[in-house]
């Protein structure tokens, strides 16, 4: 009896040394992980602090974050805040960016477990892209990528004709845009921020550049990822957010066959932004 | 104490968010011990003491030994020990009371420490942050929807062998048919829950 | 048995989830997409092979009544790693799979196969069976996967097969559909046997 109670203690002993091996070389990977979505979601939700620094401030009911453009804390771009509400099969956490004014400008589910099929479509892209298409990319006949925003006019620019013949450069192109890797954007597509290579390095050193620079691959980044029925809620104030069977223009469109799962996330957005209001004792007025 | 939100949650657990019929846990049970219903009821009864008692225990063990010594990504093996020790425990317990149990069960006692069921609700309770008292209720209601669940497949089961049915569909395959009935029918409790 | 035999034979003929019956819960829930049916069916693979490997080098040393419970430590183990490593290097499909990823340690398939095979045989052919149990319970995955993603959603892993126009039949996806499609399948595999004989 004794024997046993030994053998089966020294098999869990060396298990658990192993397993603390493995946790002690995995678990910087896995605070990595969790870190850069938490940048990317605050990021998504406030584009125009993605390339300058947020702020955590801890209020009194609550904690929230504030976006500047620039990283030493000027040029107030807006706030950040999570919101959470209770789905249909789980909680649903929701990060919000709010401009000056009390706009929503962006929003990044950061956890939810509903139904496969109905409730996670909170979260997915129309994708576009079909059997036919990865076909074409695979042989190589991918077509050229423009991922060029003008800051001034707002308008997508013609790039630098930049063919991407192979479905590599594609999907390496698609990688770095998705890790806000502008190194690596400007490493593959030459020019994808200016008029010619030479003047990138320029770009680059100039503060306000940089900025227009961060600012197109997030616009990229979003122009990809912003799933149908969060894009709904962009633009609007916490007042106009009320789900609806069709869509008008005040109002959400809900996902099919998920009601419970849409209202969970309109209701709890609508209440965070309230309770920001509460907190910080009022938006600023949209000036004419 | 609230109530409501206890009674909500035990609703969830037994109806709407059924262990077997929703979340697809302690399937191998279900198919093979639910071929006659004092069987399966036997089965359910231990199945919804096992899981209460593995529920508290896990809990416990999670909270005040895993957690403060920040080792939590022991619990698999941790969670997995405490099981089978429980489940021997119940097995002789079973045993010396009602042999004629004993004898019915059979392999399936054994088969409960490998029940998905059992590991599954406890990680859940610590997954969803669960306190004690909500635990408690979550695990004691996950275990009663497995019998309910239970107890309705060996009573369609016993009258489905008398059927006729084609061959290669004979035994589990039909089982597995009149299992996805089952889960449309509870479907139908989803608003159950919604404000 | 040949090795090649042993490797095979986790494929059709002892298909663990769809002629042996076994390891059915992560089949079911797993299953809605692509992506997670082939993420599963290889962490599963990892740690079958894992202990295997292992239950076959201490097979000599473990006294037998203590063997079942040695048997769970081990692939206790390999599961933690397994979830350790997805939760760092691949975290969206470690939120996907959610509480699966644990429940692989009662999988019956592996702790099957340890009792039945690997305490009784060499480390080599060991890990053939492990390899091959595993990737027969990967096609079965697979194949549940694409039938009910292609059905549920006319999209498979990011491609859109059936165009706009599809109407998807969401049941596919919801769990009804789940127990349904896998009925089936086994029924398929059953007729196929019986062709066979």
């Amino acid at each position: 009896m004794i024997r046993l109670t030994l053998v089966l203690a020294a098999v869990t002993f060396a298990a658990s040394l192993a397993l603390g091996f493995v946790y002690q070389t995995a678990k910087p990977k896995i605070d990595e992980a969790d870190r850069l979505k938490k940048e990317r979601a605050r990021m998504i939700a406030l584009p125009e602090a993605a390339c300058g620094v947020f702020v955590e401030e801890e209020g009194e009911a609550m904690t929230y974050c504030r976006g500047y453009r620039r990283a030493d804390t000027t040029g107030f771009a807006g706030y950040v805040v999570t919101a959470r509400g209770k789905g249909y099969s789980s909680t649903i956490e929701t990060v919000v960016g709010v401009d000056p004014y009390g706009r929503i400008a962006g929003l990044k589910i950061t956890s939810q477990q509903e139904t496969p099929g109905l409730g996670t479509r909170i979260e997915e892209v129309l994708s576009t892209r079909t059997v036919a298409d990865a076909i074409a990319e695979m042989i190589g006949r991918g077509e050229p990528e423009q991922v060029c925003v003008d800051m001034e006019t707002d308008s997508t620019v013609d790039c630098v004709e930049v063919s991407l013949r192979s479905g590599e450069r594609c999907s390496e192109l698609e990688k770095a845009v998705a890790e806000l890797d502008t190194a690596r954007v400007m490493e593959i597509v030459p020019g994808a921020f200016g008029t010619s290579a030479a003047d990138s390095t320029a770009y680059l050193a100039d503060p306000a550049s940089a900025f227009t620079l961060a600012r197109a691959v997030v616009e990229e980044l979003r122009m990809r990822n912003t799933p149908w029925f969060l894009a709904q809620f962009i633009g609007k104030e916490p007042a106009d957010l009320l789900v609806r069977a069709e869509e008008t223009e005040n109002n959400i469109q809900a996902i099919t066959g998920a009601t419970i799962s849409s209202v969970a996330v309109t209701e709890s957005v609508r209440e965070a932004i309230q309770d920001l209001r509460k907190e910080i004792g009022g938006f600023e007025e949209v000036p004419e | 104490m609230d109530w409501g939100n206890l009674f909500a949650l035990a609703i969830a657990a037994i109806l709407i968010n059924n262990v077997v019929l929703k979340r697809f846990l302690g399937l191998c049970p279900f198919l093979g011990v639910s071929k006659q219903l004092d069987a399966a009821l036997g089965m359910g009864m231990a199945v919804i003491f096992v899981m209460t008692m593995a529920s508290i225990v896990t809990f416990g063990i999670y909270h005040h030994i895993l957690a403060p010594f920040g080792i939590q990504y022991l619990r698999t093996i941790a969670f997995i020990l405490v099981i089978a020790t429980l489940v021997q425990f119940v097995e002789m317990v079973i045993e010396k009371t009602s042999p004629g149990l004993y004898r019915a069960l059979g392999i399936y006692l054994p088969l409960i420490t490998t029940n998905c069921a059992v590991l599954g609700v406890a990680v859940l309770n610590i997954d969803n942050s669960y306190s004690f008292v909500e635990m408690v209720v979550h695990g004691f209601s996950a275990g009663l929807g497995f019998t309910i669940a239970l107890l309705l497949m060996a009573g369609i089961r016993e009258r489905l062998d008398m059927a006729d049915i084609p061959r290669s569909l004979k035994g589990v395959p039909i089982a597995f048919i009149v299992a996805g009935l089952m889960a449309m029918a509870f479907q139908g409790f989803s608003g159950l829950a919604g404000e | 048995m040949s090795l090649a035999r042993e490797f095979t034979k986790g494929f059709i003929r002892e298909n663990p989830v769809l002629r042996l019956v076994l390891g059915l819960c992560p089949v079911l829930a797993v299953t809605t997409s692509l992506k997670n049916g082939v993420g599963m069916g290889l962490a599963a693979t990892f740690v079958l092979v894992g202990s295997n490997v292992f239950v076959s080098l201490i097979r000599k040393g473990v006294p037998s009544r203590i063997r079942i419970p040695c048997y769970i430590v081990i692939i206790a183990s390999f599961v933690t790693v397994v979830d350790l490593v997805m939760a760092g290097y691949t975290p969206e499909l470690h939120k996907s799979l959610g509480i699966f990823i644990p429940l692989i340690v009662v999988n019956c398939i592996i702790l099957g196969r340890a009792e039945a095979f690997a305490s009784k045989n060499t480390v080599g052919r060991s890990f053939i069976d492990g390899l091959g149990m595993g990737l027969g319970f990967t096609f079965a995955l697979v194949i549940t996967a694409s039938i009910r993603e292609i059905i549920g959603t006319g999209k498979i892993w990011d491609l859109v097969l059936l165009g706009e126009h599809y109407n998807p039949v969401l049941i596919a996806i919801l769990s009804p559909g789940a127990f349904i499609t896998l009925g089936l399948l086994i029924g398929l595999f059953n007729l196929l046997e019986q062709r066979r004989t």
